[in-house]
């Protein structure tokens, strides 16, 4: 039982794994070639996983096994073996994964179910499809609304949503159902500025409330900060993983795999030119702000 | 992109609610539904306009002085094309026994033809006129579930919701496609062959977006329980009432079909 056991992640702290794959693979039935492969890889309850690597790396692949989807919904071969809380992906009943597994995906609207006028109707259809009662939908559709921001737009239709609302109403939707997980893949890279900014604030606020957060994205400049881990993906398999600050920290040997946030390749620049800035990449630009001024302070 | 008004789709049909709050608003949607059989049986009896025109005008009168009179321009959109088509094809195209009461040349204009064609059209309004008014006033997500209700599988009612909102989706989807097309440079206008051009290199896109769309729809209703086997609640609560009027409706149909038939 993957979901019981224990062990250290790189950050050092011992948490819960509910997720685990050995020497995973996948092949779409409508692929020649494996999307995944040899992928090995255990994954933290309590923590933000941040996954990244170049277009068509798997990374969607990876998130689509851990929701449940693949081979269920979207099928193909399977190699090695993935656990999910428990349920081994491939003999998994059907909903015990999506159930407890919160999606997000990149395009705001695509995922919506259409069949809704208001934010309020999008938010409570799954848990119509859960038979609950009126009164107790209604709570969780305002609590969750509420705890996205959107509480004032709950009559709204979702397709007039802005990217960015469209995104958290997303979000409101697993929360309503209570789902512990959250993965979410890319979920700003269809987004301006403003919506980046609204997802990235939101993902921040429900890790301060512990919520176990599965993140892809491919430019990692908003996410560094808050991330526990990242996890790098390149032709279907795990090639780097461990702290974003000590993984950054030789970012010339990653340039290939990872878009480089504009703050750790100045900070790479500015070490190689021989200022002292220590060995842990920073991950926001107020943090490389603080080590340029550390580094002023010691040297004079 | 002009909205297609000539077909009935369940999706046109969804998109006609209006809010509001007239008598006719709160009849319960299947008793809606239901009347529409009878009321479009009667206008088959007789073999003249006379008895359609009379369903019309009542329920013209009636729509108006429940200011209801969008359904009227609704019903109005929806039959003008096809009444214009029947026109041109039992009063122009169509050749008859008896004498033209007017030509033009080749065109001649034929009495027995034209009121065919009156008769066809205002039997068809009935029809339309009956479904524009039930769907005008009921709200699509409570005609779902009041459908649920009574049986009808959720899926089939999703389908219904999701039709009232994709089609405009699509339609959004080809004009921003064509929009980046024509930034592109190309002709949307010029000769056929080059029109014809256009086209192919439209449709790709949209085929390939819709597709990917379909695909994580299908994924997203999935994490939302679409599949979820046992029974289903809906926010808004739908009294389940007036079984017995809307059998009585739909019984009422069967004198209809006789008289119709008889007469
Ligand atoms: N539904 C699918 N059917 C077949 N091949 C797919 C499908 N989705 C992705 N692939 C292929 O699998 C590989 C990994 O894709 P994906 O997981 O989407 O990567 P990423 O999200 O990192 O861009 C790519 O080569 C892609 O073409
Ligand atoms: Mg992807």
């Amino acid at each position: 039982m993957v979901s019981g056991a224990r062990g250290p992640d790189s950050t050092g702290s011992r948490t819960a794994v509910f997720a685990g794959f050995q020497e995973f693979g996948v092949t779409y039935d409508t692929a020649s070639t494996p999307s995944l492969t040899g992928l090995t890889l255990e994954l933290h309850s309590d923590k933000l996983t941040l996954i990244t690597g170049p277009s068509g790396s798997g990374k969607s692949t990876l998130v689509r096994v851990l929701a449940g989807f693949i081979p269920r919904l979207l099928h193909g071969k399977i190699e090695g073996s993935a656990e999910v809380l428990g349920n081994d992906v491939e003999s998994a009943p059907p909903n015990s994964i999506t159930d407890s597994i919160g999606m997000v995906f990149d395009n705001p609207f695509d995922q919506l179910t259409a069949a809704t006028k208001t934010a309020f109707d999008e938010t409570a259809y799954a848990l119509e499809n859960e038979g609950l009662h009126p009164a107790e939908i209604v709570d969780r559709v305002m609590g969750a609304l509420e705890s996205v921001g959107l509480a004032d737009l709950a009559g709204h239709h979702p397709r007039r949503l802005s990217g960015g609302q469209s995104q958290r109403l997303a979000i409101a939707c697993a929360l309503a159902q209570q789902k512990p997980i959250l993965v979410l893949d890319d979920p700003t890279s269809q987004l301006d500025p403003t919506g980046t900014a609204e997802v990235v604030s939101m993902v921040g606020k429900l890790r301060r409330e512990h919520t176990t957060v599965v993140l892809v994205a491919q430019d990692l400049t908003h996410w560094l900060a808050i991330a526990d881990r990242l996890v790098i993906l390149d032709g279907g398999r795990v090639t780097a993983d461990g702290s974003p600050a000590s993984l950054l920290a030789e970012p010339g040997l990653l340039a290939d795999q990872v878009m480089i946030p504009r703050y750790v390749a100045i900070w790479a620049e500015l070490r190689s030119r021989g200022i002292e800035l220590g060995d842990r990449a920073p991950l926001g630009t107020d943090q490389l702000l603080a080590s340029l001024q550390a580094s002023d302070g010691a040297g004079g | 992109m002009e909205a297609d008004t000539t077909t009935w789709s369940p999706a046109r049909v969804a998109a006609l609610y209006d809010v509001g709050n007239t008598w006719l608003h709160r009849v319960h949607p299947l008793t809606k539904l239901a009347a529409v059989l009878p009321l479009t049986v009667a206008g088959f009896a007789g073999d003249s306009i006379r008895v359609p025109a009379v369903i019309l005008i009542v329920a013209v009168l009636t729509l108006l002085v429940s200011r209801l009179g969008s359904v009227v321009l609704k019903s109005l959109r929806l039959i003008a094309p096809m009444t214009f088509a029947l026109f041109v094809i039992h009063g122009v195209v169509r050749p008859y026994e008896s004498e033209p009461i007017a030509s033009w040349g080749p065109i001649s204009i034929n009495a027995e033809g034209l009121a065919l064609a009156g008769t066809t059209a205002a039997r068809l309004a009935v029809f339309v006129i009956a479904v524009t008014s039930a769907m005008t006033t009921v709200h699509p997500k409570v005609f779902a579930t009041a459908l649920i209700q009574r049986g009808v599988s959720h899926k089939l009612a999703y389908a219904y919701l999701a039709g009232a909102e994709l089609l405009p989706e699509m339609r959004l989807r080809a004009s921003q496609i064509l929009d980046a097309q024509q930034s592109r440079g190309f002709d949307t206008k010029g000769s056929l062959p080059r029109r014809f051009r256009t086209l192919f290199a439209l449709l790709k896109p949209l085929l390939v977006s819709s597709l990917i769309g379909v695909e994580m729809r299908t994924l997203a209703l999935e994490s939302r329980g679409f599949s979820r086997l046992g029974r289903r609640t809906s926010a808004v609560e739908v009294e389940d009432r007036g079984k017995l009027l809307q059998r009585s409706l739909l019984a009422a149909a069967i004198p209809l079909v006789v008289l119709a038939i008889l007469w």
